[in-house]
Protein backbone atom coordinates (compact mmCIF):
# COMPACT_ATOMS: atom_id res chain seq x y z
CA UNK A 1 0.00 0.00 0.00
CA UNK A 2 1.24 3.46 -0.80
CA UNK A 3 2.20 5.69 2.08
CA UNK A 4 0.29 8.97 2.49
CA UNK A 5 3.30 10.85 1.12
CA UNK A 6 3.24 8.85 -2.13
CA UNK A 7 -0.42 9.56 -2.65
CA UNK A 8 0.21 13.22 -2.13
CA UNK A 9 2.93 13.36 -4.73
CA UNK A 10 0.81 11.47 -7.24
CA UNK A 11 -2.11 13.84 -6.70
CA UNK A 12 -0.01 16.92 -7.27
CA UNK A 13 1.47 15.44 -10.44
CA UNK A 14 -1.89 14.48 -11.91
CA UNK A 15 -3.35 17.77 -10.81
CA UNK A 16 -0.73 19.74 -12.64
CA UNK A 17 -1.11 17.67 -15.80
CA UNK A 18 -4.87 18.09 -15.76
CA UNK A 19 -4.41 21.80 -15.26
CA UNK A 20 -2.02 22.01 -18.20
CA UNK A 21 -4.38 20.11 -20.49
CA UNK A 22 -7.23 22.39 -19.50
CA UNK A 23 -5.06 25.39 -20.12
CA UNK A 24 -3.97 24.17 -23.52
CA UNK A 25 -7.53 23.99 -24.80
CA UNK A 26 -8.42 27.48 -23.64
CA UNK A 27 -5.15 29.23 -24.38
CA UNK A 28 -4.26 27.64 -27.69
CA UNK A 29 -6.79 29.74 -29.58
CA UNK A 30 -5.19 32.83 -28.13
CA UNK A 31 -1.48 32.06 -28.23
CA UNK A 32 0.89 32.24 -31.18
CA UNK A 33 4.66 31.94 -31.49
CA UNK A 34 6.15 35.25 -30.27
CA UNK A 35 8.75 35.19 -33.06
CA UNK A 36 6.77 34.17 -36.13
CA UNK A 37 3.23 34.93 -34.88
CA UNK A 38 2.22 31.55 -36.36
CA UNK A 39 0.00 29.05 -34.56
CA UNK A 40 1.24 26.58 -31.95
CA UNK A 41 0.54 22.90 -31.38
CA UNK A 42 0.28 21.40 -27.93
CA UNK A 43 2.33 18.30 -27.18
CA UNK A 44 0.54 16.72 -24.22
CA UNK A 45 3.27 14.15 -23.55
CA UNK A 46 6.07 16.62 -23.22
CA UNK A 47 3.93 19.54 -22.04
CA UNK A 48 5.28 21.79 -24.72
CA UNK A 49 3.85 24.28 -27.18
CA UNK A 50 5.40 23.60 -30.55
CA UNK A 51 6.14 26.30 -33.10
CA UNK A 52 6.96 24.51 -36.34
CA UNK A 53 7.64 27.82 -38.08
CA UNK A 54 10.34 28.81 -35.55
CA UNK A 55 11.40 25.19 -34.86
CA UNK A 56 11.00 25.80 -31.15
CA UNK A 57 9.23 23.97 -28.32
CA UNK A 58 8.05 26.29 -25.55
CA UNK A 59 7.62 24.71 -22.10
CA UNK A 60 4.45 24.77 -20.00
CA UNK A 61 5.26 24.72 -16.30
CA UNK A 62 2.68 24.57 -13.54
CA UNK A 63 -0.03 25.56 -16.00
CA UNK A 64 1.84 28.64 -17.19
CA UNK A 65 3.05 28.63 -20.81
CA UNK A 66 6.50 30.17 -21.16
CA UNK A 67 6.61 31.88 -24.55
CA UNK A 68 10.22 33.02 -24.30
CA UNK A 69 12.59 31.88 -27.07
CA UNK A 70 15.39 31.83 -24.47
CA UNK A 71 13.49 29.14 -22.53
CA UNK A 72 12.50 27.08 -25.58
CA UNK A 73 13.98 23.82 -26.83
CA UNK A 74 15.23 23.71 -30.41
CA UNK A 75 13.39 21.09 -32.42
CA UNK A 76 15.45 18.30 -33.98
CA UNK A 77 14.77 16.88 -37.45
CA UNK A 78 13.13 13.86 -35.77
CA UNK A 79 10.75 16.10 -33.81
CA UNK A 80 9.78 17.92 -36.97
CA UNK A 81 8.97 14.70 -38.85
CA UNK A 82 6.81 13.46 -35.97
CA UNK A 83 4.86 16.67 -35.73
CA UNK A 84 4.16 16.99 -39.46
CA UNK B 1 26.29 57.30 -15.97
CA UNK B 2 23.43 59.68 -16.69
CA UNK B 3 20.67 61.02 -14.49
CA UNK B 4 18.80 62.86 -17.28
CA UNK B 5 15.31 61.79 -18.28
CA UNK B 6 14.93 59.78 -21.46
CA UNK B 7 13.36 61.88 -24.24
CA UNK B 8 11.40 61.24 -27.44
CA UNK B 9 13.35 59.24 -30.00
CA UNK B 10 15.39 57.53 -27.30
CA UNK B 11 14.71 54.26 -25.59
CA UNK B 12 15.89 52.80 -22.29
CA UNK B 13 17.71 49.82 -23.82
CA UNK B 14 20.98 50.60 -22.13
CA UNK B 15 19.75 52.38 -19.05
CA UNK B 16 19.70 50.40 -15.84
CA UNK B 17 18.82 53.06 -13.30
CA UNK B 18 21.47 55.75 -13.68
CA UNK B 19 24.03 53.23 -14.94
CA UNK B 20 24.51 52.31 -18.55
CA UNK B 21 24.67 48.66 -19.48
CA UNK B 22 25.56 47.05 -22.80
CA UNK B 23 22.78 46.54 -25.32
CA UNK B 24 21.01 43.27 -24.55
CA UNK B 25 22.04 43.20 -20.87
CA UNK B 26 19.24 45.24 -19.32
CA UNK B 27 16.65 42.46 -19.29
CA UNK B 28 18.67 40.03 -17.20
CA UNK B 29 19.49 42.74 -14.67
CA UNK B 30 15.82 43.75 -14.37
CA UNK B 31 14.86 40.05 -14.07
CA UNK B 32 17.23 39.68 -11.13
CA UNK B 33 15.66 42.65 -9.32
CA UNK B 34 12.13 41.28 -9.66
CA UNK B 35 12.99 37.66 -8.86
CA UNK B 36 14.47 39.06 -5.71
CA UNK B 37 11.46 41.13 -4.68
CA UNK B 38 8.54 39.07 -6.12
CA UNK B 39 7.06 37.94 -2.80
CA UNK B 40 7.38 41.37 -1.22
CA UNK B 41 6.47 43.36 -4.31
CA UNK B 42 3.15 44.78 -3.09
CA UNK B 43 4.52 45.56 0.37
CA UNK B 44 7.40 47.32 -1.32
CA UNK B 45 5.00 49.39 -3.42
CA UNK B 46 3.03 50.29 -0.31
CA UNK B 47 6.19 51.47 1.36
CA UNK B 48 7.61 53.37 -1.61
CA UNK B 49 4.37 55.18 -2.42
CA UNK B 50 3.04 55.36 1.14
CA UNK B 51 0.09 53.21 0.03
CA UNK B 52 -1.01 55.65 -2.67
CA UNK B 53 -0.30 53.20 -5.53
CA UNK B 54 -3.54 51.42 -4.61
CA UNK B 55 -5.55 54.60 -5.23
CA UNK B 56 -3.80 55.21 -8.57
CA UNK B 57 -4.48 51.65 -9.73
CA UNK B 58 -8.11 51.90 -8.67
CA UNK B 59 -8.43 55.16 -10.63
CA UNK B 60 -6.89 53.53 -13.71
CA UNK B 61 -9.40 50.68 -13.66
CA UNK B 62 -12.28 53.12 -13.07
CA UNK B 63 -11.16 55.04 -16.20
CA UNK B 64 -11.00 51.82 -18.21
CA UNK B 65 -14.47 50.91 -17.01
CA UNK B 66 -14.59 47.25 -18.17
CA UNK B 67 -18.12 46.22 -19.29
CA UNK B 68 -20.45 44.20 -17.06
CA UNK B 69 -21.98 42.43 -20.07
CA UNK B 70 -20.75 40.99 -23.34
CA UNK B 71 -17.52 39.45 -24.52
CA UNK B 72 -14.49 41.58 -23.70
CA UNK B 73 -10.91 40.61 -23.07
CA UNK B 74 -7.88 42.54 -21.99
CA UNK B 75 -4.17 41.97 -21.68
CA UNK B 76 -2.31 43.16 -18.60
CA UNK B 77 1.39 43.37 -19.35
CA UNK B 78 4.05 43.22 -16.63
CA UNK B 79 1.16 42.41 -14.33
CA UNK B 80 2.71 39.39 -12.61
CA UNK B 81 1.23 39.66 -9.16
CA UNK B 82 -2.24 40.21 -10.64
CA UNK B 83 -2.98 43.55 -9.01
CA UNK B 84 -4.52 45.30 -12.03
CA UNK B 85 -6.07 42.17 -13.54
CA UNK B 86 -7.98 41.34 -10.34
CA UNK B 87 -9.32 44.89 -10.18
CA UNK B 88 -10.42 44.76 -13.84
CA UNK B 89 -12.25 41.45 -13.38
CA UNK B 90 -13.92 42.67 -10.17
CA UNK B 91 -14.91 46.01 -11.72
CA UNK B 92 -16.74 44.13 -14.50
CA UNK B 93 -18.70 42.06 -11.99
CA UNK B 94 -16.54 39.07 -12.98
CA UNK B 95 -17.69 39.35 -16.61
CA UNK B 96 -14.50 40.03 -18.56
CA UNK B 97 -11.46 37.92 -19.23
CA UNK B 98 -7.93 39.17 -18.59
CA UNK B 99 -4.63 37.63 -19.62
CA UNK B 100 -1.80 38.44 -17.24
CA UNK B 101 1.57 38.54 -18.96
CA UNK B 102 4.93 38.94 -17.30
CA UNK B 103 8.49 38.09 -18.31
CA UNK B 104 9.15 37.01 -14.77
CA UNK B 105 7.97 33.57 -13.61
CA UNK B 106 8.38 34.43 -9.91
CA UNK B 107 5.95 37.32 -10.18
CA UNK B 108 3.42 35.18 -12.12
CA UNK B 109 3.50 32.44 -9.49
CA UNK B 110 2.58 34.97 -6.84
CA UNK B 111 -0.30 36.21 -9.02
CA UNK B 112 -1.67 32.78 -9.83
CA UNK B 113 -1.55 31.66 -6.23
CA UNK B 114 -3.57 34.75 -5.28
CA UNK B 115 -6.06 34.18 -8.11
CA UNK B 116 -6.66 30.65 -6.81
CA UNK B 117 -7.28 32.01 -3.33
CA UNK B 118 -9.58 34.87 -4.31
CA UNK B 119 -11.62 32.74 -6.74
CA UNK B 120 -10.91 34.84 -9.84
CA UNK B 121 -8.90 32.17 -11.65
CA UNK B 122 -11.71 31.39 -14.17
CA UNK B 123 -11.51 34.93 -15.51
CA UNK B 124 -7.73 34.93 -15.83
CA UNK B 125 -4.88 33.41 -17.81
CA UNK B 126 -1.22 33.65 -16.96
CA UNK B 127 1.49 33.74 -19.62
CA UNK B 128 5.22 34.19 -19.29
CA UNK B 129 6.40 36.27 -22.24
CA UNK B 130 8.18 39.43 -23.35
CA UNK B 131 6.35 42.75 -23.86
CA UNK B 132 8.53 43.32 -26.94
CA UNK B 133 7.45 40.01 -28.53
CA UNK B 134 3.84 39.32 -27.60
CA UNK B 135 2.60 35.76 -28.30
CA UNK B 136 -0.81 36.86 -29.63
CA UNK B 137 -2.35 37.39 -33.04
CA UNK B 138 -3.10 40.87 -34.36
CA UNK B 139 -6.41 42.46 -33.27
CA UNK B 140 -7.02 40.21 -30.27
CA UNK B 141 -7.74 42.42 -27.24
CA UNK B 142 -10.22 45.15 -26.32
CA UNK B 143 -7.74 46.75 -23.93
CA UNK B 144 -4.06 46.65 -23.09
CA UNK B 145 -2.98 47.77 -19.62
CA UNK B 146 0.46 48.15 -18.12
CA UNK B 147 1.06 49.56 -14.63
CA UNK B 148 4.53 50.42 -13.39
CA UNK B 149 6.02 48.08 -15.96
CA UNK B 150 6.96 49.93 -19.09
CA UNK B 151 10.03 51.66 -17.69
CA UNK B 152 11.54 48.23 -17.08
CA UNK B 153 11.14 47.21 -20.73
CA UNK B 154 14.42 47.70 -22.63
CA UNK B 155 12.87 48.72 -25.99
CA UNK B 156 9.83 50.83 -25.06
CA UNK B 157 8.99 51.81 -28.65
CA UNK B 158 8.92 48.19 -29.71
CA UNK B 159 6.65 47.31 -26.78
CA UNK B 160 4.28 50.15 -27.78
CA UNK B 161 4.10 48.89 -31.38
CA UNK B 162 3.36 45.38 -30.11
CA UNK B 163 0.64 46.80 -27.85
CA UNK B 164 -1.03 48.42 -30.86
CA UNK B 165 -0.69 45.29 -32.98
CA UNK B 166 -2.55 43.02 -30.53
CA UNK B 167 -5.34 45.53 -29.87
CA UNK B 168 -8.56 45.41 -31.88
CA UNK B 169 -9.65 48.51 -33.79
CA UNK B 170 -11.36 50.63 -31.16
CA UNK B 171 -9.18 49.06 -28.49
CA UNK B 172 -7.66 51.13 -25.73
CA UNK B 173 -4.09 51.36 -24.45
CA UNK B 174 -3.59 52.46 -20.84
CA UNK B 175 -0.33 52.92 -19.05
CA UNK B 176 0.21 53.89 -15.42
CA UNK B 177 3.76 54.88 -14.63
CA UNK B 178 5.79 57.10 -12.35
CA UNK B 179 6.32 60.45 -14.00
CA UNK B 180 7.61 63.98 -13.48
CA UNK B 181 6.40 65.91 -10.43
CA UNK B 182 5.19 69.40 -11.37
CA UNK B 183 4.62 70.87 -7.89
CA UNK B 184 7.81 72.55 -6.53
CA UNK B 185 7.54 71.71 -2.81
CA UNK B 186 6.34 68.21 -3.51
CA UNK B 187 9.21 67.77 -5.92
CA UNK B 188 11.78 68.52 -3.20
CA UNK B 189 10.13 66.20 -0.74
CA UNK B 190 9.79 63.47 -3.35
CA UNK B 191 13.45 63.78 -4.33
CA UNK B 192 14.55 63.36 -0.71
CA UNK B 193 12.11 60.51 -0.12
CA UNK B 194 13.25 58.70 -3.30
CA UNK B 195 16.98 58.97 -2.95
CA UNK B 196 17.65 59.49 0.76
CA UNK B 197 14.90 57.43 2.40
CA UNK B 198 13.81 54.55 0.17
CA UNK B 199 17.15 52.78 -0.49
CA UNK B 200 18.45 52.85 3.13
CA UNK B 201 15.08 51.88 4.64
CA UNK B 202 14.70 49.19 1.95
CA UNK B 203 18.04 47.85 3.07
CA UNK B 204 16.97 47.84 6.71
CA UNK B 205 13.77 45.96 5.91
CA UNK B 206 15.02 43.48 3.30
CA UNK B 207 18.78 43.53 3.82
CA UNK B 208 19.42 44.82 0.32
CA UNK B 209 19.40 48.40 -0.97
CA UNK B 210 20.22 47.58 -4.59
CA UNK B 211 16.71 46.71 -5.90
CA UNK B 212 15.35 49.91 -4.34
CA UNK B 213 18.19 51.98 -5.73
CA UNK B 214 17.37 50.60 -9.20
CA UNK B 215 13.67 51.37 -8.82
CA UNK B 216 14.11 55.01 -7.77
CA UNK B 217 16.73 55.63 -10.46
CA UNK B 218 14.64 54.02 -13.20
CA UNK B 219 11.71 56.24 -12.17
CA UNK B 220 13.86 59.33 -12.62
CA UNK B 221 15.09 58.15 -16.04
CA UNK B 222 11.63 57.53 -17.50
CA UNK B 223 10.40 60.10 -20.07
CA UNK B 224 8.16 62.86 -18.70
CA UNK B 225 4.42 63.08 -19.44
CA UNK B 226 4.68 64.94 -22.77
CA UNK B 227 7.57 62.92 -24.13
CA UNK B 228 5.93 59.63 -23.27
CA UNK B 229 2.66 60.81 -24.87
CA UNK B 230 4.66 61.61 -28.03
CA UNK B 231 6.17 58.11 -28.00
CA UNK B 232 2.69 56.58 -27.76
CA UNK B 233 1.61 58.67 -30.77
CA UNK B 234 4.70 57.61 -32.69
CA UNK B 235 3.62 54.00 -32.19
CA UNK B 236 0.41 54.81 -34.09
CA UNK B 237 -2.07 55.44 -31.28
CA UNK B 238 -4.66 58.20 -31.60
CA UNK B 239 -6.42 60.55 -29.17
CA UNK B 240 -3.49 60.22 -26.77
CA UNK B 241 -4.09 61.92 -23.43
CA UNK B 242 -2.67 61.80 -19.93
CA UNK B 243 -3.67 62.81 -16.43
CA UNK B 244 -1.44 63.32 -13.42
CA UNK B 245 -1.94 61.64 -10.08
CA UNK B 246 -0.59 63.15 -6.85
CA UNK B 247 1.12 66.12 -8.51
CA UNK B 248 2.66 64.02 -11.28
CA UNK B 249 4.33 61.41 -9.08
CA UNK B 250 2.40 59.04 -11.34
CA UNK B 251 0.65 59.63 -14.66
CA UNK B 252 -1.99 57.68 -16.53
CA UNK B 253 -1.55 57.73 -20.33
CA UNK B 254 -4.32 56.61 -22.64
CA UNK B 255 -4.46 56.05 -26.39
CA UNK B 256 -6.74 54.36 -28.90
CA UNK B 257 -6.20 52.11 -31.91
CA UNK B 258 -8.64 53.63 -34.39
Amino acid sequence: MASPTDINIATIDEGEKAENVLLAGKMLQLLVCPLTKQSLKYDKERQELISLSARLAYPVRGGIPILLPSEARHLEEGDMAKKI
Amino acid sequence: MSTARTSVGEDMKQSFGFDNVEDGHKQQKVDAVFHHVAKRYDIMNDFMSAGIHRTWKQAMVAQLNPPKRGHWQSLDVAGGTGDIAFKIVEASGRNVHTTVLDINGSMLEVGRERANKNGLIDNLDFVEANAEELPFEDNTFDAYTIAFGIRNVPDINKALREARRVLKRGGRFMCLEFSEVDVPLLEQFYETWSFKVIPPVGKLVTGDAQPYQYLVESIRKFPNQKDFAAMIEMAGFERVTYRNYTGGIAALHSGWKL
